[in-house]
């Protein structure tokens, strides 16, 4: 160690000094307290020992310089090492206890009697390098604290940076979740309400106040509730999203409220689910709205089936009466305009080769005298009578009509004239043989084809007209075939007339 | 007794050699010392007077010399009563005892001679 040493006695520094040196420390020698300051200011020491009593500047008082020196502010260089503390033992031949103390007060670590005693001397340098060592040892596990410290106040600005953010974002968070118009609230993983915005308030009627930590079924009573509610909160915290639910709720003055329910979970930077959030709008007006149009829907729809019924009504009506305009009302057969539509339709389609039309007119022999006879009802009920058989007694395919007053015609489609006149005797011979109240009566039939010589409806009509002319001339009750080589004959004859 | 010769040897740390440096640097310093104590006490000087006795005590018991040190012992007591008035005759004493110390240390200096 370098040891500065100061006595005006020159014996005594020269005994102190061989002491030192056979120690193994480098020895400095002032000559008085002064000269021990001016060198101790040049380059401290981390030993001094000095003597008490000495002109000038005596022991304690160079103690004292030396504390003061020690307490001084270090200089603003941070480069700067700090001050050492120096080890200092005051050497006296006072022994003393106000004596001693004096000194320790003034800053002596140590004193030690004079004559010196270099024994003495040695346990105590001993004792110097440990305190000393100790000392080195703080110094640098304070540095090492001061750097510490250092980081630690970096670290805490740091820290105290993210925190002023996280406010702010949590400021911003707050304002806009309070003040956003859809009613919402964020709840933890056990279902408690964390926070509940002012338009949950608004609809619910619960005050943010009442909600906070409560389980958020206990407060929205139309929300699923117990283990139900449980494990929506589980899968709404294991990641699902739960949107578009429809539910009801009271509030606290018995007001139904709906509301259409989003829920879904909330992340943190890393996606870490860190609550969950509720979001409800009130739909209690588009609702009764909704309500409101599926009633007046349902009113629509029932009029509206209404109608179709009254429609079909007329439209069954209008069958009707088409039907009955095309039928003649005593007999109920198709009347005359009828049967020239039927026979148009039949004769278009006779047109194919080998599908001829044929016609069979019937009329009731000696009618008129009948009417005369036993009355015009009578009369109707014969024609009732006539109509029923002819009807009963023709074809699937063909159609029998009132012609006109006791005239009656068949229309037989695809029907050539061997085929026309069976049927036209099975109609015949009904009529004969059917037991007549009043007296017998007998039709007579002229029976046509279409083909080279009747190329159309009303020639058709006119062959079997004639027939049935031919029918009556030969005697009545009998079925005569339209004959076209007569006819020409008689047209030759007209002719030359 | 004039000189502990037990004192020189523990103080020069049993170095026969320091014990020769110590004796001829005592001498070497006496008369200057000496003169110090004969200003102080013609002019009255009290602090100066303790001084030198409190300087001299130190070295003298350092080198055992024991009634060196008493005569300075008692040239300091008298100081501090702040009177003096003894110092005279005292400093004719020390003076004495420090002539018997330096021929004591001289006789040192010359055994040890080579």
């Amino acid at each position: 160690m370098r040891v500065l040493i100061a006595d005006d006695d020159r014996v005594s520094a020269m005994v102190l000094r061989r002491a030192l040196e056979k120690l193994g420390h480098q020895v400095v020698a002032a000559q008085d307290g002064a000269a021990a300051w001016d060198a101790f200011q040049a380059s401290p020491y981390r030993v001094v020992i000095t003597d008490w009593m000495m002109p000038k500047v005596d022991g304690p008082s160079l103690c004292a310089r030396i504390r003061e020196r020690e307490k001084a502010p270090a200089s603003t260089s941070t480069d700067e090492e700090p001050t050492p503390y120096t080890y200092v033992i005051l050497l006296t031949s006072k022994t003393s206890r106000d004596d001693w103390l004096e000194g320790l007060a003034a800053g002596a670590d140590d004193l030690m009697v004079k004559p010196l005693d270099a024994a003495k001397l040695a346990a105590r340098l001993h004792v110097v390098q440990r305190v000393l060592r100790m000392e080195e040892e703080l110094q640098a596990r304070s540095a090492e604290l001061e750097e510490m410290g250092a980081e630690l106040a970096q670290r805490n600005e740091e820290l105290e940076l993210n925190y002023n953010i996280a406010m702010g974002a949590r400021s911003q968070f707050e304002g806009l979740f309070g003040g956003l118009p859809v009613a919402c609230f964020t709840f933890d993983e056990q279902g408690r309400i964390q926070r509940w915005n002012q338009e949950a308030e608004r609809i619910t009627g619960y005050p943010e106040g009442l909600v906070i930590g409560r389980h958020f079924w206990e407060v929205l009573r139309g929300w699923h509730q117990g283990e139900s509610a449980m494990d929506y909160v589980k899968r709404v915290f294991a990641g699902e999203r739960w949107d578009g639910v429809e539910w009801s709720h009271t509030t606290p003055l018995g007001q139904s409220v709906h509301l259409l329910t989003n829920t879904f979970p909330l992340r943190d930077g890393h996606g870490r689910i860190i609550g969950a959030i509720n979001a409800s709008i009130d739909i209690t007006e588009r609702k009764r709205l909704s309500q409101e149009l599926d009633q007046q829907l349902a009113q629509v729809r029932q009029l509206n089936d209404a109608l179709s019924a009254k429609g079909a009504e007329l439209e069954d009506r209008n069958a009707m009466l088409r039907e009955r305009a095309r039928r003649d009302g005593l007999t109920n057969l198709l009347n005359h305009r009828s049967f020239h539509d039927v026979l148009e339709a039949s004769f278009a389609a006779a047109r194919t080769p080998g599908c001829p039309v044929a016609v069979a007119m019937v009329d009731v022999d000696h009618f008129k005298q009948f009417n005369d006879s036993h009355g015009h009802p009578a009369g109707d009920e014969v024609l009732r009578t006539v109509a029923s058989i002819l009807a009963s007694s023709v074809r699937a395919p063909d159609t029998a009509a009132r012609y006109g007053g006791e005239e009656f015609a068949v229309v037989m489609p695809g029907t050539d004239l061997p085929g026309a006149l069976a049927v036209a005797e099975r109609v015949r011979a009904s009529i004969e043989r059917h037991p007549w109240p009043l007296r017998p009566v007998t039709v007579s039939i002229g029976v046509a084809t279409s083909g080279d010589d009747v190329r159309t409806p009303s020639g058709l009509v006119d062959a079997a007209d004639r027939a049935l002319y031919s029918a009556k001339a030969a005697g009545r009750n009998q079925v005569l075939a339209f004959d076209a080589s007569r006819v020409r004959e008689c047209r030759r004859a007209s002719r030359a007339a | 007794m004039t000189l502990n010769r037990e004192r020189l040897r523990q103080s020069a740390g049993d170095d026969p050699e320091l014990e020769r440096e110590l004796g001829a640097e005592f001498a070497n310093a006496l008369p200057a010392l000496m003169e110090r104590f004969a200003s102080a006490g013609r002019e009255g000087a009290l602090d100066r007077l303790r001084s030198a006795a409190h300087c001299l005590k130190g070295s003298s018991r350092t080198l055992g010399l024991e009634r060196v040190a008493a005569a300075c012992e008692r040239i300091e007591a008298d100081a501090a009563t702040g009177a003096g008035d003894n110092s005279a005759a005292l400093i004719v004493e020390l003076r004495a005892r420090c002539e018997e110390a330096a021929a004591a240390l001289q006789a040192i200096v010359m055994e040890r001679a080579p």
